[in-house]
């Protein structure tokens, strides 16, 4: 295989790898280091990858095994986002105003205060759009652990809100 | 979509009976800007999704190949060092060998050593060795007045 074919395989997905690597990690320059590390490992598992049936969720797994790698070692708490305001500035668009920002933070430490996997759901589902059957091969979960892990995330999120609210 | 049909949606999202279809729909109505009063306390969170989506990350084809060039000629320079670090190692074992050997070959030597308590066999040992020694003097001798001749007749100042 080809560094273009290589290319060709995860150009479409890199986007996702990216978002889900940050969602871990917190900050875009650990999510785009993640990125290239999965390249890199794809390119030494060439011929073992080209065989791959679902290269995205495979990909996914490495990502999110990679990622938590990455914040246990560096003992980064996503919960403290707020240290890396500047970093976080940085991938932001100008038009996205300070209060609605802050707002998103808010949402964003919400579900990093979520256990690790209700997160990850969370983020496969509803950001990313993925089937149950793709989160379960994602995360390594039956199609049934992934109702319930979604059904908990999202009732502990309704929680927050509610509790917000009052 | 009328406000009893979002609250329906919304009820089914947190209860997870909501398909892919139908969380579009709810995303849709979310970013539309016209979310109504009853609702918006959960715009942050669609918000959120929206947000989070438009994240991007750098990595292109040209950036992702030439780091896959770069890992290449990493690849190599840990090969170059493996292949020194192993000829190192050839190199020290065949040292700790051979310096084995010469151990050994000493000790075989000193094997044969033995005592002469013979008078007779002593004198011939002793006079055996005297004219070794005297025919390889004889040479050196001959050989350096020679080498020595030669030289002067070298005219080497001029």
């Amino acid at each position: 295989m080809q560094d273009k074919e290589i290319m060709n395989l995860i150009l479409p997905f890199k986007d996702k790898l990216y978002r889900f690597a940050y969602r871990i990690v917190g900050n875009s320059f650990e999510a785009e280091d993640i990125v290239q590390e999965i390249l890199i490992k794809v390119w030494k598992k060439k011929e073992q990858f080209s065989q791959i049936e679902n290269k995205e969720a495979w990909c996914m797994t490495m990502t999110r095994n990679l990622a938590i790698d990455k914040k246990r070692a560096k003992k980064m708490k996503t919960s403290s986002i707020e240290n890396f305001h500047h970093i976080k500035d940085q991938s932001d668009t100008p038009a996205i105003s300070m209060e609605r920002k802050e707002t998103v933070n808010r949402v964003r430490e919400m579900i990093n205060s979520l256990p690790e996997k209700q997160a990850s759901v969370i983020h496969l589902r509803d950001i990313e759009g993925l089937s149950y059957k793709e989160i379960g091969v994602a995360m390594g979960l039956s199609l049934d652990q992934v109702k319930v892990v979604l059904h908990r995330a999202r009732k502990a999120l309704k929680l927050k809100f509610i509790n917000k609210k009052q | 979509m009328n406000n009893s049909e979002i609250r329906h949606l919304l009820n089914k999202y947190w209860e997870t009976e909501t398909s892919l279809e139908e969380e579009k729909l709810l995303k849709q109505y979310f970013s539309s800007g016209n979310v109504s009063e009853e609702f918006q306390e959960y715009s942050p969170l669609f918000d959120f999704y929206a947000t989070e989506l438009s994240r991007t990350s750098e990595l292109n084809e040209s950036s992702g190949i030439s780091l896959l060039e770069k890992q290449k000629k990493s690849n190599v320079i840990h090969l170059r060092k493996a292949i020194i670090g192993v000829a190192a190692a050839g190199l020290i074992a065949f040292s700790v060998f051979w310096m084995k050997s010469e151990v050994d070959s000493g000790a075989q030597f000193a094997n044969t050593y033995h005592e002469v308590e013979d008078p007779e066999e002593a004198l011939k040992i002793t006079k055996d060795a005297l004219a070794f020694l005297s025919i390889n003097f004889d040479k050196s001798s001959k050989k350096i007045n020679k080498d020595l001749g030669n030289i002067k007749s070298a005219q080497i100042f001029k």
